[in-house]
């Protein structure tokens, strides 16, 4: 399992990305997604991840649909298509980044220049 | 699946009111959080009881209160933290983001027609144009003209082909992945064929003004697991 400071700032990515893959998704299921996809090296915590899909619907990337199963009520969460774009290049972003960490800390992997 | 009956439900909603305060959105979500908690573990062949006392051991009361710490902080965090040291595990992200790539063709997020158009009735509360009745309105108008070609905005499956002179007049359900459904009203003819698949793009019909409908228009629904969202949150290109 990875620190939270690692995770931090990729949450977003993650998120997005998975929603991009999947469509509709709810909260629970985003957790165990998350789990499988990456063996349990990834956990994300409801302490995290409520709070940022909050946050995510807010500003519009988000779009929320509610389905009842008896008293509960469950809240599917999808991408909005600035969401779709937001997902695009965030994970492009990240993996541009992962690249150039890579080369920074492997300096006989970079491409000769 | 296993769904907890009610009185599993009560008393899982009992000890989540017990640690969790005042905000509701985040109240409902935990709520079929650990419902589903328990459903799940209940299906992996444990009993209410013992899936009970894991979720209890797993959310402690500090979970909970460090959830509406962290849901009161977020509004004034920064997102972003690169943390050089931990570049190995970064690429594990690399592959875990590269595994689960963007797959483009399945929500619908094009027009359903290929010019321009104007939206004669939006989503949501609207005056009927023929009832002039207040009633939700569960797609958007397009005003086209009659025999505009209609286009899938998603691969799918063709679901349902039907006439409904009193309603929706001919229409056509596509269903997409991931529990989106598209339908197209008021049609003058279709031509595709009920359970064949159909690709993004792909033209299914003719525009019309077939059932209740005051002039040639196209009525287009966005359905999510059944419930009708707004089109013109999706239509990006
Ligand atoms: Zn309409």
């Amino acid at each position: 399992m990875y620190s939270k400071e690692l995770l931090k700032g990729t949450l977003r990515t993650i998120v997005l990305k998975l929603l991009a893959e999947h469509g509709s998704m709810y909260g629970y299921e985003i957790t165990q997604k998350t789990k499988e996809l990456t063996s349990g090296k990834i956990v994300l915590t409801e302490g995290a991840l409520y709070p940022l899909l909050h946050k995510l619907e807010a500003e519009g990337y988000l779009v929320t649909n509610t389905k009842s199963i008896g008293k509960r009520i469950r809240k599917y969460y999808a991408l909005t298509p600035e969401g779709d774009e937001k997902a695009i290049s965030l994970s492009n972003e990240f993996a541009d980044f992962v690249q150039t960490v890579i080369y920074l800390l492997n300096p006989k992997l970079s491409p000769k220049s | 699946m296993t769904t907890l009956n009610n009185q599993q439900t009560e008393q899982v909603l009992g000890s989540l009111e017990a640690h969790i305060g005042g905000n509701r959105k985040l109240k409902n979500e935990m709520f079929d959080h650990w419902c589903t908690y328990v459903e799940t573990h209940m299906n992996n062949g444990a009993s209410f009881e013992q899936a009970y006392s894991k979720l209890k051991e797993e959310f402690g009361v500090n979970e909970l209160k460090s959830i509406e710490k962290t849901y009161l902080a977020y509004h004034q965090s920064s997102l972003w933290v690169g943390t050089l040291q931990r570049a190995g595990s970064m690429a594990a992200m690399l592959l875990f983001l590269v595994v689960a790539g963007v797959d483009a063709q399945k929500r619908p997020d094009i027009s359903p027609v290929f010019d321009q158009y104007i939206v004669s009735s939006a989503f949501g509360e609207q005056i009927h144009p023929i009832t002039n009745k207040e009633i939700h309105h569960n797609g958007i108008d397009l005003r086209v003209p009659l025999n505009t070609p209609v286009r899938s905005t998603a691969d799918g499956t063709v679901k349902t082909i039907k006439n409904s002179p009193k309603g929706h007049g001919l229409h056509i359900i596509i269903a997409h992945k991931d529990g989106y459904e598209t339908l197209y009203a008021n049609l003058s003819n279709v031509s595709v064929d009920a359970g064949q698949t159909v690709v993004k793009g792909e033209e299914i019909a003719r525009s019309g003004n077939s059932g209740i409908s005051s002039g040639p228009h196209l009525h287009y629904e966005i359905r999510l697991n059944q419930k009708p969202v707004n089109p013109k949150l999706y239509i990006s290109k």
